[in-house]
Formats: C-alpha cells, sequence, structure tokens
C-alpha cells in the first residue's frame, strides 16, 4: 500500500482540530523512538486524543512512533500531545538505562550489510 | 275591425295583391326583427365568450402560474350560460397544466442530473486532495508546513461537507462509507468540518457514564450522515451566535437511544425562521428552487438525512442559553459498541494469530518472526527474492511517493515516468499490455481502491494495476473471466434480449466491480468499502472508454521513455 492508501481511511477528527491549530511540539527532546509511559498525575486529561494516548500508555511504555500509528495520527502530531501530557503530569518519558550504550558505528554497518545480503 | 277588412280585401282583386305584399312585408319584418334579436344574442354570447377569454388571460392562467404559492383556479365566470365553451376552456387550462408540469419536471431532473454528475466528479477529486493533504501531514513535521497544510486540511475538509451536502440534496447517495466509529470521534469529526470549530466545546460525560460513552458507536451506514447532520448543526450554531460565545455539545444517553444536544447562545430562531427549519426537517425531498439565493441548504439537508437514515433531528426544545438547542437523536439500532477509543485502530488479535498461521513465510529460514510490510506483503517478499538490494526490500512506499504525486492526473505529463516504472516493476511474462498501466493510475488513486486488472475474453492479463504481482494477476484474471462468463449466461434470466453491462459482487470487506472496457477486454477493479460508489464509477466508466479506445488499435511497438 502506498501512504496515499494506507490512510485512505482519514480520520474524521483533523490534526488542526486535535491541536487546536499548534504546530510546534512543547518539547524538543522527543523522537520517534523516545518511550513514554504513564506519569504520577491522576487528574482527568483533556480531549479524547490526548485521553486515548494517556490510556495507551497506562499498559506500559510504548515509542512515539508506536503510539502515532496506533491512535492513526501523524507522529508531529502524536509528539505535541505527548508534550501536553508530560507537561501536565499524565506522561513521563522513560530515561535509557545507563548499560545501553548507544551501539558502534562498526555494529551498525553489519546489520545494514547483513539487511542488504537478505 | 281587422275581421271585416281581410276578407273584403280578398275578395277584392287588386286587394290581394295588395294585401299579400303587406303580408310579405310583414313577414320580411319578422324576419329581421328575429334576426336583429339573434345578432344580438350572439353580439351577447360573443362579449361573454370575449369577457370569459380575457378571465382566462387575466386571472386563470396567472392563477396557474401561482398554483405553487397555494393559489386555486377561480373557474370561468359564468359556467351555467355557455357550458360547452367553459368546459373546453377548462379542458386546455388542465392541458396547458400538465404540459408545463411535465416539462417543469423535466427540466428539473435534466438540471438534477447534471448537477450530480458535476458533483460526483467533483466529490472525487475532493476526496483524493483531501488523502493527499492528509498524507502530507503525516510526513511532514515541520511547523511552518504543517501550519500551511493545517489551513489546506481545514478547507479541504470544509469542501468536502459541502459538497456531500449538495449531493444530498440532488437526491444523491452520500457516498463514502466508513467503519462504525466512536460516536466522540464523529462529533470531533462534524467539529472539524465547520469554519470556526474553535468555539465548539464538547462537554465531558459524567465519569460514571464516561467509559460507557467511550464505547458507544454508530453502525456503518450511518456515520457519514450522522457526522454531516451534525457538522450542519454546528455551523449554524456557529454562524448565528455572537463571536465570542462558545457552542456546547453535550451526550446524553436515553432509554431509547443517545441524544446530541448542540447548544449556542445566539440570537435565537425567529419564529417564521423556526416554522421554515420545522418544515424542511419534516421532508423526504426538496426542489432546489426552494432554497433561496444564496441557498441555505443546511435543515433541507438534515430533513432528507434523517428520513433516509431514520434518526431524528429537533431544534425546537426550549434553548439552554437562549439562543437554539439542536437534539440529534440516534435511535438504539443504529448504535453499536465499537473497540474503545483506546484500541479503536489495532486489529483484533486473533486476525493477527490466524494470518501468522495462514502464512509460514512470516517466519525467516531461522525460525525467527519476520516483520511483515502491512497490506503488501507478496511485493515486498518479491522484491525481496529477486534480490534487487535494500531499496526494494522496503516495505515500499515512501520511495514511490513523489513519482505518484507528480505523474498525478496529468497522462501526458505522467506517461513516460509511468513507461519506466513499468519497464522497473512490472517484468510480468504474462502481462500483454504493461504500456497501458498508467490508465490504471486514475483508477486506484481513488480512495477505497485495492487494486484493478484488465483483462481479455481468454482470461488472460492484458494489463494490471501498479503493485499487482504477475500471479495474482493471473489468477484475478482467470477468475474475473468465469464471472463475466457466469453473469453474461445469467442475462437471459434477466430478459431474452438482456445484454451484460457491468457486475458488482458485495463483500464484508468491500466490492469487485467487473465492467466491459473495449472489444474482447473488460476491468475489474478491487474496493473496500469505503467506496464512494457514485463518482468512483463514473471514473471506472470514463477509464474503460480510454481504454477501449486504446484496446481496439493494434499494439505499439516497444515505447522506451
Amino acid at each position: 500500500m502506498t501512504p496515499a492508501r494506507r490512510h485512505s481511511q482519514v480520520r474524521l477528527a483533523r490534526p488542526y482540530l486535535i491541536t487546536e491549530g499548534r504546530t510546534l511540539s512543547a518539547r524538543h527532546d522527543l523522537d520517534l523512538t523516545t518511550l513514554v509511559q504513564a506519569g504520577t498525575s491522576a487528574a482527568h486529561v483533556n480531549g479524547p486524543e490526548r485521553a486515548q494516548i494517556a490510556r495507551l500508555c497506562g499498559r506500559g511504555a510504548l515509542s512515539i512512533a508506536e503510539l502515532s500509528s496506533r491512535v492513526n495520527l501523524p507522529t508531529s502530531i502524536t509528539k505535541i500531545l505527548v508534550a501536553d501530557l508530560i507537561d501536565t503530569g499524565h506522561l513521563s518519558t522513560r530515561t535509557p538505562s545507563a548499560g545501553a550504550a548507544r551501539p558502534s558505528e562498526q555494529l551498525l554497518q553489519e546489520i545494514l550489510d547483513g539487511l542488504n545480503a537478505l | 275591425m281587422a275581421r271585416h277588412i281581410i276578407p273584403a280585401a280578398f275578395r277584392r282583386g287588386p286587394l290581394i295583391t295588395k294585401s299579400a305584399g303587406l303580408a310579405a312585408t310583414l313577414a320580411g319584418a319578422v324576419a329581421l326583427a328575429r334576426q336583429r334579436q339573434r345578432i344580438l344574442q350572439l353580439e351577447a354570447s360573443h362579449d361573454r365568450r370575449d369577457a370569459e377569454l380575457a378571465h382566462l388571460v387575466d386571472k386563470r392562467l396567472p392563477a396557474l402560474d401561482a398554483a405553487a404559492h397555494g393559489e386555486h383556479d377561480p373557474g370561468p365566470l359564468r359556467p351555467e350560460t355557455d357550458p360547452g365553451f367553459t368546459r373546453s376552456l377548462t379542458e386546455l387550462l388542465t392541458h396547458v397544466t400538465e404540459l408545463t408540469h411535465g416539462s417543469a419536471e423535466h427540466a428539473g431532473r435534466t438540471a438534477q442530473h447534471t448537477m450530480t454528475g458535476v458533483l460526483d466528479t467533483v466529490r472525487a477529486l475532493a476526496a483524493e486532495q483531501h488523502v493527499a493533504v492528509n498524507t502530507m501531514q503525516h510526513r511532514h513535521e515541520d511547523p511552518e508546513v504543517l501550519a500551511d497544510l493545517y489551513a489546506i486540511d481545514h478547507a479541504s475538509a470544509q469542501l468536502s461537507r459541502r459538497l456531500k451536502a449538495y449531493s444530498v440534496l440532488t437526491g444523491a447517495w452520500i457516498g463514502q462509507q466508513r467503519e462504525a466509529t466512536a460516536l466522540v470521534e464523529i462529533i470531533r469529526g462534524a467539529q472539524s468540518q465547520i469554519r470556526h470549530y474553535q468555539r465548539v466545546t464538547v462537554a465531558d460525560p459524567p465519569q460514571a457514564e464516561a467509559d460507557e460513552l467511550d464505547r458507544l458507536g454508530i453502525v456503518s451506514r450511518a456515520v457519514e450522515p450522522v457526522v454531516l447532520s451534525i457538522a450542519e448543526l454546528l455551523d449554524n450554531a456557529t454562524r448565528y451566535s455572537p463571536p465570542y460565545a462558545t457552542v456546547d455539545v453535550g451526550v446524553r444517553q436515553a432509554h431509547h437511544g443517545v441524544a446530541i444536544t448542540i447548544d449556542d447562545a445566539g440570537v435565537g430562531m425567529p419564529r417564521e425562521e423556526q416554522q421554515r427549519a420545522a418544515r424542511l426537517l419534516a421532508r423526504d425531498s426538496v426542489e432546489l428552487a426552494e432554497l433561496g439565493d444564496p441557498p441555505r441548504i443546511g435543515m433541507a439537508v438534515i430533513g432528507m438525512l434523517t428520513s433516509r437514515y431514520n434518526f431524528q433531528v429537533t431544534v425546537d426544545a426550549p434553548p439552554a442559553y437562549g439562543g437554539v438547542r439542536a437534539v440529534v437523536f440516534v435511535p438504539n439500532e443504529m448504535l453499536t459498541r465499537v473497540e474503545s477509543t483506546t484500541a479503536g485502530h489495532e486489529a483484533p488479535a486473533d486476525t493477527t494469530e490466524s494470518n501468522a498461521a495462514a502464512a509460514p513465510a512470516t517466519r525467516t529460514p531461522s525460525g525467527l518472526p519476520k516483520r511483515r510490510c502491512p497490506r503488501r506483503r507478496p511485493r515486498g517478499r518479491r522484491r525481496g527474492q529477486r534480490g534487487r538490494g535494500p531499496d526494494n526490500a522496503r516495505c515500499g512506499s515512501q520511495r514511490r511517493e513523489p513519482g505518484r504525486l507528480a505523474a498525478g492526473h496529468d497522462n501526458t505529463r505522467g506517461r513516460p515516468r509511468q513507461l519506466r516504472r513499468v519497464n522497473a516493476v512490472m517484468s510480468m511474462q504474462s502481462v500483454r499490455r504493461p504500456d497501458l498501466q498508467w490508465m490504471l493510475e486514475d483508477v486506484v488513486l481513488l480512495p477505497g481502491v485495492n487494486s484493478a486488472v484488465v483483462l481479455a475474453r481468454d482470461g488472460l492479463v492484458i494489463t494490471a494495476s501498479e503493485g499487482v504481482t504477475s500471479d495474482d494477476a493471473d489468477r484475478w484474471a482467470a477468475c474475473l473471466s468465469s464471472l463475466r462468463g457466469a453473469s453474461h449466461a445469467a442475462a437471459e434470466f434477466n430478459s431474452a434480449t438482456a445484454q451484460w453491462q457491468q457486475t458488482l459482487v458485495e463483500y464484508d470487506t468491500g466490492y469487485l466491480v467487473l465492467i466491459s472496457a473495449g472489444q474482447h477486454a473488460y476491468l475489474g477493479v478491487s474496493t473496500t468499502k469505503n467506496i464512494d460508489m457514485g463518482p468512483a464509477t463514473k471514473r471506472f466508466h470514463s477509464v474503460v472508454t480510454r481504454l477501449g479506445s486504446e484496446l481496439s488499435t493494434e499494439p505499439r511497438g516497444e515505447t522506451t521513455p
């Protein structure tokens, strides 16, 4: 499926509505692989899409990429919502454990070669 | 005295002649008098007829013209004096009435057909644009680009809503069918489609009902009608209330269904407006001429939708803030339980399981689960097997996108690019005319279309849309061929002279459409349920026409870009 058709069931609620017209995430430290999990706040979450994300994260940590696909929203929009939820204390980012150093460039190259060879 | 005179006159000869002359004169005078009387009578009758005709022209014909506004034929002036004539006039009038009605109806029908056709075309384009903008929002993260896309998306959502509304008015099908959708999403969707969406607030349900409402959805066929109705009401509410006031939407569950209330703090509706609204809401059809200039279509559209889909809309409930309270009542039979929005877009777990079981190829030779390309597995695998490097082994959507967009609908411009792609992608042995693939682009670009195949009468593939593997194309062509054969054979069940035109098969997941394309060639299209059949069929037929003219010519020689 091309993206055009993968999203052919266009979500009824549109991004401009969901983000109230905002285009910039309040936090700059979020990327596709950032893991977020439930935060400490138990207050009511504003907006059905934010509530949806908060509930999804209540079951365990999820990456932004995964969240986006679950809620069928562009990642840029998901980031804006996640940033809101982090600010209200409903979500928190999970810090990577100290032992998990970044893999070396050589290892990545090997993986790439291996994938190419498949 | 006279008795004596006349016999005397008889007795005397010259007198006889005299009296005969007198008698003749007398008779002439009598006849003359009779004639004069007759003339007077005729003149009177003529005058009456003149008056009757003047009455016909001055009173009865205008009354006929104003019949739409409730005026009646005043009837002849004096029906009793000249019954034959007045009856003829009344007959004439009836005849004229029938003629005018007939031609008005004909003109109305023609206008409506034209309008439906125009709307279908425009609606298909608007849907394409909406999908394109949606895709772009998935691809771009730059805040400035995103802001521009928001603006386009918003305009395009409003455009689509308007087009759907006009389509409903012309009596056409509302179009796009969606899956059963949560009520919350439906309200948010309606909100997205109006200009002042920021002014609408959706009240949070009481905590006790929140979970229940979260899972409450509307059945597939009614989603779009309800969205459109709520959107029209929200649009009215925001238009007729001050720009600083919010419009509140609430959801109440009731025994027989669910009520969605829309409250505005506007000036309220004047009495005649309320009557107009009630009249239009109760109608199941409306003349285009009744909508005024500029046309106000909201209530008329809602009226037609509610009568067709069996839900209720009222605008005369006591208002909460002095404005208008509109209530959309959706009965239980149109409600369904959807997965809570939390799980709204996840595939049910068991489907994944059964897929995995049915497809052993989802594991690598070393036994590790292989990540599947969503809905594009055959192609990904095929490319992988051909071993054309990582670029081809990818799930393979992003890469093709620029070409796709650039190619668009401009077939002359798109063609060389498409041909290049044909050479690269379709090395199908069985495909006779890979050079025609670009023509199917117009079909597969429609939202909701999965793939398309053109086959010959013998069941062999002529061409297939991009992404269909050779094996699949072969198999589908064979199946479609027998489907055509069966449809053809069944024609006599319909009538002895029936000619097969097209076959439509419905599945729970979508439709198959098979249409004749040129001599001995057929176009088969597979679609999801989420397709707007009206414009789609039009598009198929236009492609078929082009294909037909292409197929009736000899295949061209090898084309190189």
